[in-house]
């Protein structure tokens, strides 16, 4: 009897239904990891594989360097180095993507800015439909615009009245430069920057326009002081949306930069290797990993804001 | 080759002259109040400058570059000459006050015009007309886009009715349906359709039936169809899964983001690492890919995946799904999460178990978000072209939508078709898109 009392009280035997309640209620866990490892393989496939040397890629799966690592930096270096081709290094593919994507962030931001303040703070008549047939613009596919645009920049756009041609637009020659490419994307960026930041500029208060027009601010002062300072959540929100949208790009880089490997961001060069027989693989996974690197690491560092600009962006296209 | 520095300067350059352009012009309508002359002379010397431009670019008169500055400078001294008599203070005011939202508006519409509006209406004028745009064929690019089966075909469609894929799906449809009403029946109830067992079975057949599609019906539109139905459904589906299982698992904010990853990535990146997946060696080599990996270790003989129709079409939407989960499953993880706790406690106390509290409560709560899940990733698939043309290039009867645009506007160089069938995809996403924004607006409101 002793011996019974001697057990401590703390660890009474657990009745079963409760450990069949905590085994159910890991399932969930284990269900939810198995999918997701699921949905890591590939990439992580991809990964391991960037740092196994030519041969190996080619002829056996990356499967077998995790029993067997023999891992290099090879590709990493072929892809950055310049020696024996002429085609552009990564380094410079890398540059171009940069060249398009900040000043399609940029500039479309300022100029949605300027326009949503205008549609939320200040009266003017057909404020309502500009505004409506500024969001109507939302539904155009990029694809409706592709052609016009690349006679645009190849020829200007011109319009004959009585035998005399007038230039509506001039000759700039921008096919092949990157200028082509941002600018097409600051046009179809705009219906949504503009729909988003006049949401998020609609909704701070009036009581503050009204005390600052009444300490006589106009409105490019309560602007640039006022409203865009407090606008900043909802300018990261779109402003890294439309970042990685660009970068991410390769419809509109195809079409306009396509045939200018000099011009061309990393998504192009990216599916130039993989048009390939399969000769490049080796090249392939780390130019892939090069290509997401950054897109990846503005994920992880802002996903916050990433998070709530792609939910607010995924309208696009 | 552009080098860092220069990079930096261009785009620079752009964004300052872009946003300083609209500081100088705010601050010289600043100057219509207090000095009037200043402003209209200012405004003048634009708009003659403007105006000189547009009649030397039209070869009108003589011509020559002195057009531009010639006419700023004639708009300045006629501005200066106004100003000399300023209108009254008020109507000043009053001018400012009009000029201002312009000013504003502006440059976003010029923008707008140029690289959005103007392109959209010479798309529907071209559509209407030839090879090169030179003469009207009224709906002739129309008709010939829907003569052409490999964009467009019924042939086939017999054997839908006959394969098992469609038999099995029908069959089950009639048996649940059956189900369904009997026991409606027999407890004395109304028929409920929407409960989950018929709501599962029902989607499942239409899955089993659009499969039997996928086996028969072959053309560019139908493609499409598919892409839509298979990635919409499952990345819901899936997402919504996991996000009830990461709501009570642990792990949860790193297991979401491994999960939502694909979606930093471009499109032509995934399919990158999609290609080593289905990657595809001769029988008696080591397979490379993954799925050829498993397959042979499993007894069977490596396929090339990718390239055998019909299924290979499945293998490029599995991308899709790859792709877009992770985006479902952080909308409806946020829309659970925000279902009030006091509905779903009061449901508890009520005798509700879990599925019901799900079904009951759950699921109509985050309805309007499902339904905003749907519609976009309805409008992102119609659009689907990178994974296509890094795949496949639309070969092997892969072919989509917008692949099939940029073949015939960019290589087959044929303007009209290609016009006609983006206005195709512009009047499919026209209606989702209308929804979408309905719903976006009365959730900002």
């Amino acid at each position: 009897m002793t011996a019974v009392a001697q057990v401590p009280p703390a660890a009474p035997p657990r009745p079963i239904g409760r450990r069949l309640h905590a085994a159910l209620g890991s399932i969930p866990t284990v269900v939810l990891w198995l999918i997701v490892a699921v949905w890591t393989l590939p990439t992580l496939g991809m990964f391991v594989s960037s740092f196994r040397a030519e041969q190996a890629v080619k002829t056996t799966g990356w499967w077998t360097a995790l029993t067997d690592p023999q891992l290099t930096m090879e590709n990493y270096e072929a892809v950055f180095s310049t020696a024996g081709t002429d085609a552009p290094n990564m380094w410079q593919h890398f540059r171009n993507s940069l060249a398009i994507t900040v000043p399609a962030t940029l500039i479309p931001l300022a100029l949605a800015a300027f326009a949503a303040y205008a549609f939320a703070w200040m009266d003017f008549r057909g404020r309502g439909w500009m505004f409506v047939a500024v969001v109507a613009l939302l539904a155009v596919p990029l694809q409706m615009s592709l052609v016009p645009l690349l006679q645009l920049y190849t020829g200007g756009a011109h319009l004959t009245v009585f035998g005399e041609t007038l230039t509506l637009f001039p000759d700039l020659d921008l096919a092949g430069s990157p200028t082509a490419v941002w600018i097409t994307h600051v046009g179809s960026a705009l219906p949504l920057a503009i729909f988003l930041l006049h949401n998020f500029m609609a909704s701070l208060p009036r009581e503050i326009m009204e005390a600052a027009r009444i300490d006589g601010a106009d409105h490019p002062t309560i602007f640039w002081r006022l409203v865009l300072p407090l606008s900043v959540p909802a300018l990261a929100a779109f402003g890294i949306f439309q970042f990685l949208w660009v970068w991410n790009d390769y419809l509109v880089a195809l079409t306009f930069v396509g045939g200018a490997p000099d011009a061309s961001p990393m998504t192009i060069r990216l599916a130039t290797l993989s048009g390939g027989r399969g000769q490049d693989w080796h090249l392939l996974t780390a130019a892939a990993f090069v290509s997401t690197a950054l897109p990846l690491a503005v994920f992880f560092a802002l996903q916050r804001f990433f998070v709530r600009g792609l939910l607010a962006g995924s309208v696009k296209g | 080759m552009a080098e860092l520095g220069q990079i930096i300067a261009g785009v620079g350059v752009a964004v300052g002259v872009t946003v300083g352009l609209f500081v100088l012009v705010n601050a010289v309508l600043d100057q219509a109040v207090g000095r009037y002359q200043l402003f209209a002379a200012a405004s003048g010397a634009a708009i003659g400058a403007f105006v000189g431009a547009v009649a030397n670019s039209g070869g009108w008169f003589l011509g020559g570059s002195l057009w531009p500055s010639g006419g700023a400078v004639l708009g300045a001294v006629a501005g200066a000459l106004r100003g000399l008599r300023p209108p009254p203070l008020a109507r000043r005011r009053r001018l400012v006050e009009r000029l201002r939202p312009a000013v504003f508006l502006a440059p976003a519409f010029l923008f707008l015009i140029v690289s959005l509006v103007a392109p959209t209406i010479r798309t529907v004028y071209l559509s209407f007309r030839g090879r090169r745009g030179e003469e009207l064929v009224g709906f002739e690019n129309f008709r010939s886009i829907f003569r052409d089966r490999g964009i467009f075909t019924l042939g086939g469609a017999g054997d839908i009715v006959s394969s098992r894929l469609f038999l099995i799906g029908i069959g089950l449809l009639v048996a649940v349906t059956a189900l369904t009403v009997v026991r409606a029946r027999l407890a004395d109830r109304d028929v409920d359709l929407g409960a989950p067992l018929p709501l599962i079975s029902m989607t499942t057949a239409a899955i089993l039936v659009v499969l039997a599609m996928v086996g028969s019906l072959r053309a560019v539109l139908w493609n499409n169809l598919y892409w839509v139905v298979f990635v919409t459904m499952i990345s819901t589906v899936m997402g919504l899964v996991l996000a009830v299982l990461a709501d009570r698992a642990r792990g949860e904010s790193v297991a979401k983001s491994l999960i939502f990853m694909p979606m930093a990535i471009s499109f032509v990146g995934a399919s990158v690492i999609w290609r080593f997946v289905y990657a595809y060696t001769p029988a008696g080599r080591d397979q490379i890919g993954v799925l050829n990996g498993l397959w042979v270790g499993g007894g069977g003989e490596p396929q090339a995946w990718i390239q055998q129709a019909p299924w290979n079409t499945m293998f490029l939407i599995a991308i899709m799904i790859w792709i877009q989960t992770g985006f479902a499953m952080v909308v409806l993880s946020a829309a659970i999460k925000a279902v009030p706790t006091e509905l779903l406690e009061a449901a508890r106390v009520d005798g509700a178990n879990d599925a019901q509290v799900f079904w009951r409560i759950t699921i109509p709560q985050i309805r309007p978000t499902i339904a905003v899940v749907v519609t976009t990733l309805i409008i992102v698939v119609l659009k689907v072209y990178d994974v296509v043309k890094v795949m496949t290039n639309g070969e092997f009867g892969t072919n989509v939508l917008a692949n099939q645009i940029y073949d015939e506007s960019f290589i087959n160089r044929d303007l009209g078709r290609g016009s006609a069938l983006a206005v195709l995809l512009f009047v499919a996403v026209v209606p989702l898109m209308i929804i979408n924004v309905r719903r976006l607006r009365s959730a900002a409101e």
